[in-house]
């Protein structure tokens, strides 16, 4: 599929092709900072919905992933914000559920690294996600936070050494 | 500096491959269920049913429909001409520089006429600007309705807006049962609750609180209820009341003020914007069809929201207006608002 043909989707085939191509690896970009693998289909379901009606004005497939990511992230956020009233309100089975089976995997190795990542203030987690995770350019990353490379730069130093100190010290 | 590489045995490098690892293999746990696409249509459907005014065939018709409110827009927006952010500003928020004046908006009738008068009233709409839903005002002239001013602008705002990119994120059918004030406090008992995600959640209260806090100055916070209990939200907790969020979080960032959209002005065209851009710039551009006839700036602030003007020569004709911030890093158009007007 070539970007000509991309130009002359409609938004309905723009969303049918954005969503086969990349559906799942949002879900997972979003399940990554929120640790909530519903509310993470929400949030990227809510995504394409806007993506859809911006459609008129991405007209390209990159451009459509950027507004996506963005979206993904700014929602995500939101999502958080609102957790610690829902949790008073509504105690939500343990946010750690899935890492316990996950333990049980055997994979406890890993699991220190997500506990000590989640541990990290919430610009420097999406740094990292977005980095390690997605594999975006300092550039891409910038824009999907809607901060500078610069500090897209000093965000991620800042999470590596702590996640470093944390390691060493559970090591 | 000295690069930290090699600190007690564990370089950047395992480092970064033990994080990419331990994120992978999180992620794969992560299973979709499968039913993404049919919720996005059945969601993107819902949202063309509340807003079938967007579509251009459907808009001469809409535009007759609430012709009346069309001509209420340009006479309030007239009657402000001195203080045309009087509205905006009135919640006297740091942000905010322009002169705050806490006297409501000018108004054809007293609030407490009885009905069968007709009032103008601000009524706030959701517009997805690039980035994210943002809150627009519009003034539209209506009927007083039974529970008064703040009824009539809340029941205005679960209809269409006149600006056909401007929609609600309530449903189009929800009503307003009762309106109570108690101090700074409004109570207001409506019969439907938007159902949808979080954020739009977020921005369809408050898209309410700015409504009923501008209508009514007195007012600071809004208690919602639905069929007479609170809320029942899969998000957040709406059980006490709400005040305004802070402008910049909510508020769209660049209004046009004038020209009104579906107006018939004169040339030169006075452009007057509100809001806040990088550096204050705000990019003005006149379209006939998909030609860009004219382009010119307009300065505002950066980080408060003022209002700014300029008057741009048109000849008779149809015309788009787009008002945005330029991306600082390629120039895009960022928070953009658009109108379509008429120069006699």
């Amino acid at each position: 599929m070539t970007v000509d043909d991309a130009v002359t989707w409609d938004a309905d085939e723009a969303i049918t092709q954005i969503y086969a191509a990349h559906y799942r690896s949002l879900v997972r970009l979003a399940a990554l900072l929120l640790r909530d693998v519903g509310a993470s289909e929400e949030v990227v379901q809510d995504s394409f919905i806007a993506m859809h009606g911006a459609w008129r004005r991405l007209r390209d497939p990159d451009r459509a992933l950027a507004y996506l990511r963005q979206s993904v992230v700014n929602r995500s956020r939101s999502v958080l914000r609102h957790r610690t009233v829902e949790l008073r309100h509504a105690p939500a089975p343990m946010p750690d559920a899935a890492s316990a089976e996950h333990g049980a995997m055997g994979s406890l190795e890993h699991q220190e690294v997500i506990v000590a990542l989640r541990r990290l203030p919430e610009r420097q987690r999406e740094v990292l996600v977005l980095r390690y995770y997605a594999d975006l350019s300092e550039a891409d990353i910038a824009d999907a936070i809607g901060i500078s490379r610069g500090a897209v730069k000093s965000h991620a130093s800042r999470g590596m050494a702590a996640l470093r100190t944390t390691l060493e010290q559970t090591a | 500096m000295t690069p930290p590489r090699e600190r007690d045995g564990m370089t950047d490098d395992t480092l970064e491959t033990r994080l990419r690892r331990a994120l992978n293999t999180e992620a794969s746990m992560v299973n979709p269920s499968g039913d993404g696409l049919s919720r996005i249509r059945s969601g993107i459907a819902e949202e063309q049913s509340t807003v079938w005014w967007r579509r251009p065939a459907l808009a001469l018709v809409a535009a007759a429909l609430i012709g009346l409110a069309v001509g209420g827009v340009a006479v309030a927006l007239g009657q402000n001409d001195d203080q045309p952010n009087d509205i905006a500003n009135q919640t006297g928020e740091p942000q905010t520089t322009a002169p705050a004046t806490t006297e409501p908006a000018p108004t054809s009738s007293s609030s407490t006429d009885p009905g069968g008068s007709t009032v103008d009233v601000p009524v706030y709409y959701v517009h997805d600007d690039g980035l994210a839903l943002r809150l627009y005002r519009e003034f539209h002239h209506a009927a007083m309705n039974p529970e008064g001013k703040i009824g009539t602008a809340v029941d205005q705002m679960f209809g269409p807006a006149v600006d056909p990119d401007y929609s609600s994120s309530w449903p189009s059918t929800t009503e307003v049962l009762s309106v109570t004030k108690s101090g700074d406090t409004a109570t207001i008992d409506l019969s439907a609750f938007p159902s949808t995600g979080a954020a739009a959640e977020d921005k369809a209260v408050q898209q309410l609180v700015y409504t009923v806090t501008a209508t009514d100055n007195a007012v600071k916070k809004v208690r919602l209820l639905v069929n007479g209990k609170a809320p029942q939200s899969g998000h957040s907790d709406w059980s006490q009341p709400v005040a305004r969020a802070p402008m910049l979080d909510v508020q769209g960032l660049i209004w046009i003020l004038t020209p009104t959209q579906g107006s018939k002005v004169g040339s030169p065209v006075k452009v007057s914007v509100y809001g806040t851009a990088f550096e204050g710039t705000v990019t003005l551009q006149v379209f006939q069809g998909d030609t860009q006839v004219a382009e010119t700036f307009a300065t505002t602030a950066m980080g408060m929201f003022v209002e700014a003007s300029t008057t741009i020569k048109l000849d008779p004709g149809s015309y788009e207006l787009r008002a945005f911030e330029s991306s600082a890093k390629d120039g895009s158009p960022l928070h953009v608002d658009t109108k379509t007007f008429t120069v006699k």
